[in-house]
């Protein structure tokens, strides 16, 4: 026995050799690999989001800020496994298992938080801290979140933010980026995405298991985002949404000297705030589901034909070219015959008519009598000078260029040549011709501030003077001419715009009505999607323009009933604003007090004018 | 009633030793349980202290008994443990998934720790009254694993207790081995168990709890993870390998006190311990434990009779297995049992049992040349 004894000693011996082979193996072999992990289980690398820049309107009214948000996260390994305590879990915070999955897959460490809910309310606060001691992991933060602070507001302008996609991710513009941290992902906050997002801090420290921090190894602060000044004239743009309200449409306000944009809006719009904190299943399929698109900027994103309004194009080419004179007549019966009858707007037509006349009525027989003497591929040139088929370059993503027709584009586009008839379509702004509402307000800009075509922009820029993209070279009596006409428009009796007529501002404009079907059917009675594309575009002050406004009113039906009155609104709201409601919260009164200011000065301006 | 030749003969070293590791365990139970920053020191390593203090006066009160008194009233000890381990079914304490302790009070205290002993010591008789030097029959082995072994067998699974289980059926058979059995037996057990295997497999692994089968998934694929064991393992290696070869020192270890390590003052002392003192101290660690190990083979050797022989070679095998399983598990050789490391591990009944165990050694090896009366 006493051999067997020492055999099972021996064997023991053999197993201790093992184990200090073993030991030699992970201790002395692997000894550095395991002190990095280590020290990647206790040191943990933590963001610290950078303020992002403040948005502000052109008289200083903060549109978005940055306000404190608890968020909730947990700790990837502490996520419960069983699926009934995941449920539990998620029923805690407010979502299903299945987002906390989701969301967790993001992030590879284990030990990383993961983000659950952003922006939570106090009640779930304390409801949330009162069971964490069923939830090892979770944990609420205090970081920042944005607010949108007139809600539907500038939607479109301003945008939202949301978790950077993959490709993102992976992009260089985008390095450096937790997958977790919100980016701008639609309007001015991605366009400028890189100001105002600043650069994220970071803080080394030494946690436990539990993800508790221990102490601070180590803090590199956050560098706060650039704010952003936008041209936006929040007044102006409450009351384009509000006009808007119920329809389908856009509306985009200039400052004609410098290409400033006062208003864009679009509608239907959105609540960026729904974003906050990443928007919900829910939320984001109503908004894409919507059959109206109110994702879509339709002031920038859609083009139409601008019907009448594009007669101030064919009036100023022809006059140019020398086709008419301000006085040449022409006679309008309701029709013209060219081996195809075209129509005019008003069945009994307007007898004799001057180009004045036919601006203010918006004869249509008297342009197809232009159309029919004027070269297509002129009048083109004149509709690319003025900007159109092309984008304008607004500092937005997404910008539709529209057409503007001509023998070449028809040739190279449609394989076809050009028929005389659709000159005379072009001429009254029906046809192959599209733009965009931005398109129309540039050009309106330009044809009342002399020729000026500026590249419209939502960025104030206060060290840099607008300069014109491109001087169009136009005779000053031509300008002034179409001035006045538009100004009759509006004021004149038989003006097609006297809808747009306003007792505080003189105020020109044109009206324009697309045609969805064809021509010969007319009515009130049509359905929705069958009535006519609502235009007018406007400027005020008769001189010395202040603004330039485009309103685009889908399925609008006149120009004249739907859309002006909407121009005449944001005209009068951007020089006679509001006065700011008295709120708890303090704001900038004095600049508040200046465009009051200014206001008034232009209302003066306006009596001088037409005072006599 | 003590001989003289008894107190001469007391093996310092091997107390030495004993209480070496025992201070060993308590300073690594302090440091592993040490708090975070504004936090207070939990008190585990004064409870440990005074489990320690306990088990020494146990562990001298014990050598004042011969130990052949042991042996003749082992059926006694035997039948009193049994009772015990149906009691803890009946009225036990549930903690951590099972049901193996019994509240006295004062104190709560796990049976099947202090059975083990009892086992140990009914072996000792049964196989003391075999016909010296003879090989084990067929029906005396039948007898050994029907009488002492079945019946315990399924009350501690029944617990579950699988770790204390196994190390039942590891000290039947390895002193059925050493006292040597017909090779035809052996090898008609070997073959019976190796066809057996599979169903016995399938039986057992429907017989085991989840936890239980995870710890074994974990550790045949660690990246499967089931209910983190995987992560265990992983942690365990992670504790142990950062030491590197002379240790982060003291107190200096994080995996334990910021709780990366779970259960990292019971089962995975160990790995906390070569974590502070790294390669030089884990050897150093072994041979302690090796001294001991030997010291037990050594005294069943030296052994005046079978009993005591028996006896010593028994707890012996179950302090070997005991070291051996823990250890390994910690390195990662050997699945995740609930096994503590003796001596070291925070916990009270299995030091104490350990104590006694190792006083039997003691009390065989101070009695080898004592005169019979």
């Amino acid at each position: 026995m006493d051999k067997r004894i020492a055999s099972a000693f021996y064997i023991v011996l053999v197993i201790f050799g093992i184990f200090t082979l073993r030991l030699w193996y992970l201790q002395v072999i692997k000894g550095g690999e395991y002190r990095k992990l280590d020290e990647r289980n206790r040191l943990r690398v933590m963001d610290i989001p950078a303020p992002r820049g403040v948005i502000y309107d052109r008289n200083d009214n903060p549109l978005v800020r940055n306000v404190l948000s608890f968020d909730v996260s947990v700790v990837k390994e502490d996520i419960p496994r069983d699926y009934e305590a995941l449920s539990a879990l998620g029923r805690l915070v407010g979502l299903m298992p299945e987002d906390i999955k989701k969301r967790s897959r993001v992030m590879n460490n284990p030990f990383e938080a993961i983000k659950l809910k952003q922006n939570i309310s106090f009640e779930e606060v304390a409801k949330i801290e009162a069971r964490r001691i069923d939830f090892p992991g979770l944990q609420v933060e205090v970081t920042s979140a944005r607010e949108y602070l007139y809600g539907q507001t500038a939607s479109h302008v301003l945008g939202y933010l949301g978790n950077p996609t993959p490709r993102q991710l992976s992009s260089s513009e985008y390095n450096n980026i937790s997958p977790q941290s919100f980016i701008g992902q639609f309007g001015v906050e991605k366009s400028y995405d890189s100001l105002l997002r600043g650069v994220a801090g970071k803080k080394i420290v030494e946690v436990d298991a539990l993800g508790n921090v221990i102490k601070f190894v180590r803090i590199q602060k956050p560098a706060r985002g650039h704010d952003l000044r936008l041209t936006l004239d929040v007044n102006a743009q409450m009351e384009a949404e509000k006009s808007l309200e119920g329809k389908t449409g856009a509306v985009v306000a200039i400052k004609p000297d410098t290409g400033e944009i006062l208003a864009l809006a679009s509608a239907p719009s959105f609540n960026p705030n729904l974003f906050v904190g990443g928007i919900n299943i829910r939320d984001w399929k109503e908004l894409v589901q919507h059959p109206k698109k109110p994702l879509m900027n339709r002031a920038i994103q859609n083009q139409y034909p601008p019907g009448s309004t594009f007669k101030i194009i064919t009036a100023l080419a022809a006059l140019e070219k020398g086709v008419v004179s301000e006085d040449t007549p022409f006679s309008c019966y309701g029709s013209i015959n060219l081996g195809r009858v075209f129509r005019c707007w008003k069945d009994g037509g307007h007898g004799g008519v001057s180009l004045y006349r036919a601006l203010v009525e918006s004869c249509d027989v008297y342009f197809y009598e232009v159309g029919k003497r004027i070269n297509i591929d002129t009048v083109a040139q004149y509709a690319s000078a003025f900007g159109l088929g092309r984008p304008t370059g607004i500092e937005l993503e997404g910008e539709a260029s529209g057409v503007v027709p001509s023998t070449k584009w028809k040739l190279k586009v449609k394989k076809e040549k050009w028929y005389q008839g659709e000159t005379l379509n072009t001429v009254i702004g029906q046809g192959y011709l599209t733009v965009t509402p931005v398109q129309m307000a540039r050009l309106t800009a330009a044809v009342v501030n002399g020729g000026k075509l500026f590249k419209p922009h939502l960025i104030k820029d206060a060290d840099k003077e607008s300069q014109p993209e491109n001087v169009i070279e136009i005779a000053h009596e031509n300008y002034e001419f179409v001035k006045k006409a538009l100004v009759g428009v509006v004021y004149e009796g038989g003006g097609t715009g006297g809808r747009a007529r306003s007792n505080i501002i003189s105020i020109g404009g044109k009206t324009g009505t697309a045609q969805v079907i064809g021509g010969a059917v007319k009515g009130k009675y049509l359905p929705e999607e069958h009535q006519d594309h609502a235009w007018f575009i406007a400027f005020a002050p008769q001189n010395n323009p202040q603004i330039a406004v485009a309103v685009f009113v889908e399925h609008g039906g006149h120009g004249g009933s739907a859309a002006a009155p909407i121009a005449k609104r944001v005209i009068e709201t951007y020089f006679n604003p509001p006065k700011p409601e008295v709120e708890g919260e303090t704001k900038e009164t004095g600049d508040q007090e200046a465009g009051q200011q200014q206001g008034e000065n232009m209302i003066q301006e306006h009596n001088d004018i037409t005072g006599d | 009633m003590i001989d003289r030749r008894v107190i001469k003969d007391f093996d310092w070293a091997f107390l030495i030793v004993v209480l070496i590791l025992s201070l060993i365990g308590l300073m690594t139970i302090y440091s592993a349980t040490r708090p975070l920053p504004d936090a207070e020191q939990p008190p585990f390593y004064l409870r440990q202290f005074n489990w320690i203090m306990l088990s020494l006066v146990c562990f001298t009160l014990m050598l004042l008994f011969d130990y052949r008194w042991f042996v003749r009233f082992a059926h006694i000890f035997y039948i009193f443990g049994i009772i015990l381990l149906i009691l803890v079914l009946i009225i036990g304490k549930r903690g951590m998934g099972a049901q193996r302790w019994l509240d006295l009070g004062v104190l709560s205290f796990q049976p099947s720790e202090f059975f083990k002993i009892c086992f140990v010591a009914a072996l000792a008789r049964y196989l003391s009254g075999l016909e010296p030097g003879a090989k084990l029959r067929l029906h005396q082995l039948a007898r050994m694993v029907a009488g002492f072994f079945v019946l315990p067998a399924i009350l501690i699974l029944k617990q579950p207790d699988l770790g204390t289980m196994l190390v039942l059926l590891f000290i039947l058979a390895a002193m059925v081995l050493t006292v040597g059995i017909e090779r035809k037996i052996l090898i008609a057990t070997i073959i019976i168990g190796l066809i057996a295997a599979p169903f016995a497999g399938k039986f057992f692994w429907a017989g085991l709890k989840d936890y239980q089968k995870n710890r074994i998934i974990a550790f045949i694929d660690p990246q499967a993870d089931p209910q983190g064991i995987g992560y265990h393992i992983k942690q365990s290696k992670v504790s142990i390998g950062s030491g590197g070869f002379l240790g982060k020192g003291y107190m200096r270890g994080t995996q334990g006190p910021y709780r990366f390590l779970p259960e990292n003052h019971t089962d995975f002392i160990f790995s906390i311990f070569a974590e502070e003192w790294g390669f030089m101290g884990s050897v150093g660690l072994f041979t302690f434990y090796l001294f001991l190990i030997w010291r037990g083979f050594d005294t069943a050797r030296k052994s005046r009779d079978k009993e005591g022989s028996f006896l010593a070679l028994g707890v012996t095998y179950m302090f070997s297995f005991y070291f051996l399983i823990n250890v390994g598990m910690t390195l990662g050789l050997v699945p995740v049992v609930g096994i503590p490391l003796p001596l070291m591990s925070y916990g009270g009944t299995a030091l104490l049992s350990n104590f006694l165990a190792l006083s039997i050694i003691e009390n065989v090896r101070i009695r080898r040349y004592a005169s019979y009366y």
